[in-house]
């Protein structure tokens, strides 16, 4: 079981039950078709981007070309993983805390037209993974090379249509957002996310930091190092082996404001943040930002595959080779890091998988312990909330953090 | 979902005279800078740490303890006012009944703020929902170790998922619901994921103690899901590859649901058909009322649906599919997107294992068909099959 924290701190039913899969100990030795179908399931909330990643991985390792439509594809598909991800977490499960309403029905109860609202922008992320995928839960299309099967032109208009219809409503939503009032809490920090040329990087990109930091996705493991306190079921990662350091929604708007779309970047201009924003609460309004850029950009993705030959992102045949490579997408909670090593048949040697709340688990007892101290002349219920609201605004993944 | 970092233990006690007391564990890279934060507040008095206590009843945990006991600095206890609780206080808390905790779990894993189980709790859980009888049936969604896509499987239904909730008591459904459960007797409980470490399998006899039915969800629960392919290889491997310090980490083989309780009835697939779900529910709260027989998915295989749907046969096309010894009820929906099916929902009571390795021959060796088998743990079930 993911350990659920159920909203408050106080009477904390936090138990992490969850044993341990062992997802990269059962992938060693298996077939390299069956990666993708496989380390999907680490997370049934994020699947298409452990999916894509995987599929990434093995493709640079046995160096295989996809066509610009798959490429054009699999970016819509991301972009739905952001937008039903985001909505889920920034509406239902963090709003309540800022809003002092006790929990998520009651929320839902009192502000019925946003709720509806949430949905609907969840709808439209789930719509497209299912109309492009074959499933929302653990999508079926994708593979190496390619997709298996792809929409109809029609599929896509209705698509567009409906990105359309879904903007207007998504701007009321985040209208509504900037009312919420969010603690000041500072801690400088490293922000580390993907960079990409022209776009806001999340299908691809290198791997850069506000602290200069800007390595091929191959060096990942060079500058970030990954290891395990004995007993400890959750991996952790550390800049260099020494500092910690944030990934996510924060880190990338932070990074890349100026590569958003005309819209959000309108929106996060009225929030009037000063960048480098180093409040971690402001996490859950850059996740509104995101969601905004996800349905502008999906839309502007499928205006072009609308007037494309959908036929080339079926998967051509290629050649299966020996290979080691690392790929790495922005999973809606920061970077997700693949490595594989795959053998001359196709079978796998070696693999090894990061995920983003491994990556910033550190960060966030880090802020913690800074945040504690400035918060004790609260008392005991304002201390509650606010602890409870700032580890919801981390919105931390324990399916994916222990897989 | 939300994860409260195992590294700090942070807890927030009032008691009767409205003194604050927090805790705060951390590693010894945090100490320092906790202390420079720290250092305008007046010391704390040494006072036993009642939450750690609790690992008693693991005496495996034991030496994690003291080892974490050692590394854990001054810093612990911060407060403004002086306690008034009595060393006797904190010993009658240590004989109350202590919250579960996970056997493998490290030590900050386990659950943290026990004080509901604290005697001089004063404070009242004011959002917890007013106990009205209802006389809807109570039902609860519990999730054991998995990747939760059943649930959102379920929750993606939207409105269709809360129409049926509305004709039930939802006791615990940690998706959507703040509120403790508090452990009453339920009409049907629904269990997802597997039951993996001693922690799971503790909350899944739990569940069907209190229940009337018991009702799987998943694949993971059903079969052993992804997970059970480490049954199938060298096990201590498996975990080496993945952790170095495999030592105090609970590793069993993998075993269903149905290995530790009876089970009343199985929603099959990964993740499971949430149409389905919703075709059945209504069945299975009739059952659960009336002791009506319970409801059972028809023997038909994938193919069924598959060709309704239209779709070209993959076995026409020379390529694998387990659609004709699987049990039907997904919509067919990866033969749809032109994936084969690898017999996700497991075979159907007349399914011919047989005849299904015959039609393959040609088209995967005996070993890919192995291997495709393990995928959702099919594979002991195809061997019992055979046998």
């Amino acid at each position: 079981m993911a350990s659920v924290l159920k909203g408050d701190v106080k009477s904390a039913k936090f138990e992490v039950q969850e044993g341990i899969r062992l997802i990269e100990g059962v992938l060693i030795g298996r077939h390299y078709k069956d990666m993708p179908v496989i380390a999907q399931r680490i997370c049934g909330i994020c699947p298409v981007v452990h999916n894509l990643t995987s599929i990434k991985a093995i493709e640079n390792a046995m160096k295989i070309e996809v066509s610009e439509e798959t490429v054009k594809l699999r970016k819509v598909m991301e972009h739905a993983q952001f937008i039903h991800s985001h909505a889920l977490h920034l509406f239902f499960l963090s709003l309540a805390d800022f809003l002092d309403i006790e929990n998520d029905l009651k929320l839902v109860e009192e502000y019925p037209a946003e709720a509806k609202n949430a949905i609907k922008i969840r709808e439209y992320g789930m719509d497209i993974v299912r109309t492009i995928g074959g499933r929302v839960v653990h999508p079926l299309t994708n593979e190496v090379g390619g997709f298996k099967k792809v929409p109809t032109p029609e599929e896509i208009k209705n698509l567009i249509m409906k990105g359309e219809e879904v903007l207007p409503i998504a701007m009321a939503l985040a209208d509504f957002f900037r009312k919420i009032k969010l603690p000041d809490f500072v801690r400088p920090t490293e922000y580390v996310s993907l960079e990409q040329k022209g776009e806001y990087a999340i299908y691809d990109g290198n791997i850069m930091s506000n602290k200069g930091l800007h390595v091929k996705v191959e060096h990942f493991e060079d500058k970030f190092h990954e290891f395990q306190r004995p007993k400890e079921i959750i991996k952790r990662v550390e800049r260099d082996g020494k500092t910690s350091y944030m990934v996510g929604a924060i880190a990338r708007v932070n990074n890349h404001h100026d590569k958003l779309s005309v819209n959000a970047r309108k929106y996060l201009n009225s929030l009037n943040f000063k960048t480098p924003d180093y409040n971690p609460f402001h996490n859950v309004l850059y996740q509104m930002v995101e969601i905004i850029h996800c349905i502008e950009d999906s839309t502007k993705l499928l205006k072009q595959l609308a007037h494309a030959n959908l036929e080339k992102a079926i998967t051509k045949e290629y050649i299966v080779r020996e290979g080691q490579a690392a790929a790495a997408i922005e999973a809606p909670r920061g970077i997700l890091y693949y490595w594989v090593d795959v053998d001359a048949k196709g079978y796998i040697k070696n693999v090894n998988i990061i995920t983003p709340t491994a990556q910033f688990l550190t960060h966030l007892e880090d802020d913690i312990a800074a945040f504690i101290p400035g918060i004790l002349d609260k008392d005991e219920k304002a201390m509650e909330k606010k602890m409870r609201a700032f580890i919801r605004a981390y919105d931390p993944c324990i399916s994916c953090a222990v897989h | 979902m939300v994860f409260l970092s195992p590294k700090i233990c942070y807890n927030a006690l009032m008691d009767e005279d409205k003194t604050i007391k927090i805790k705060i564990r951390l590693s010894e890279d945090n100490t320092e800078k906790i202390q420079k934060r720290t250092e305008k507040i007046p010391k704390a008095v040494e006072k036993p740490r009642t939450v750690l206590k609790v690992v008693e009843e693991i005496p495996e945990e034991d030496e994690i303890v003291d080892k974490f006991h050692k590394n854990i600095p001054r810093v612990p206890e911060l407060r403004t006012t002086p306690f008034h609780h009595e060393k006797e206080d904190v010993d009658k808390f240590h004989e109350t009944e202590m919250p579960k905790i996970p056997k493998h779990s490290h030590i900050e894993n386990y659950k943290m703020f026990p004080e509901d189980h604290h005697p001089k709790r004063v404070a009242p859980i004011e959002n917890k929902k007013e106990k009205v009888e209802t006389g809807r049936p109570k039902i609860a969604i519990v999730s054991l170790t998995s990747c939760e896509g059943c649930q959102f499987a379920l929750l993606d239904l939207g409105e269709k998922f809360i129409e049926l909730m509305n004709k039930v008591e939802m006791v615990d459904f940690r998706l959507l619901e703040d509120e403790e459960d508090a452990g009453e007797k339920l009409d049907i409980g629904f269990v997802e994921g597997n039951p993996m470490t001693a922690a799971n399998k503790k909350t899944l006899k739990e569940l069907r103690k209190r229940s009337k039915l018991l009702v799987v969800v998943g694949n993971c629960a059903a079969m052993g899901g992804i997970p059970e392919i480490k049954n199938y290889r060298k096990e201590k491997q498996t975990a080496k590859h993945v952790y170095r310090y495999i030592q105090g980490i609970e590793n069993e083989p993998i075993q269903e649901v149905d290995n530790f309780v009876k089970v009343d009835f199985t929603f099959p697939g990964c993740p499971i058909t949430a149409e389905e779900f919703l075709a059945y529910f209504p069945m299975l709260l009739e059952s659960a009322a009336t002791g009506k027989t319970l409801p059972e998915i028809a023997d038909k295989p994938v193919c069924v649906e598959c060709k309704k749907k239209g779709n070209r046969c993959l076995l026409l096309d020379k390529k694998p599919c387990f659609g004709p010894m699987i049990l039907g009820g997904c919509d067919a929906v990866c033969p749809s997107s032109k994936m084969m099916c690898q017999g996700c929902r497991g075979l159907r009571p007349t399914g011919n294992v047989k005849a299904m390795r015959a039609t393959l021959k040609n088209m995967m060796s005996d070993e890919e068909f192995e291997n495709t088998t393990e995928i959702y743990g099919l594979r002991d079930d195809i061997e019992e099959r055979e046998k």
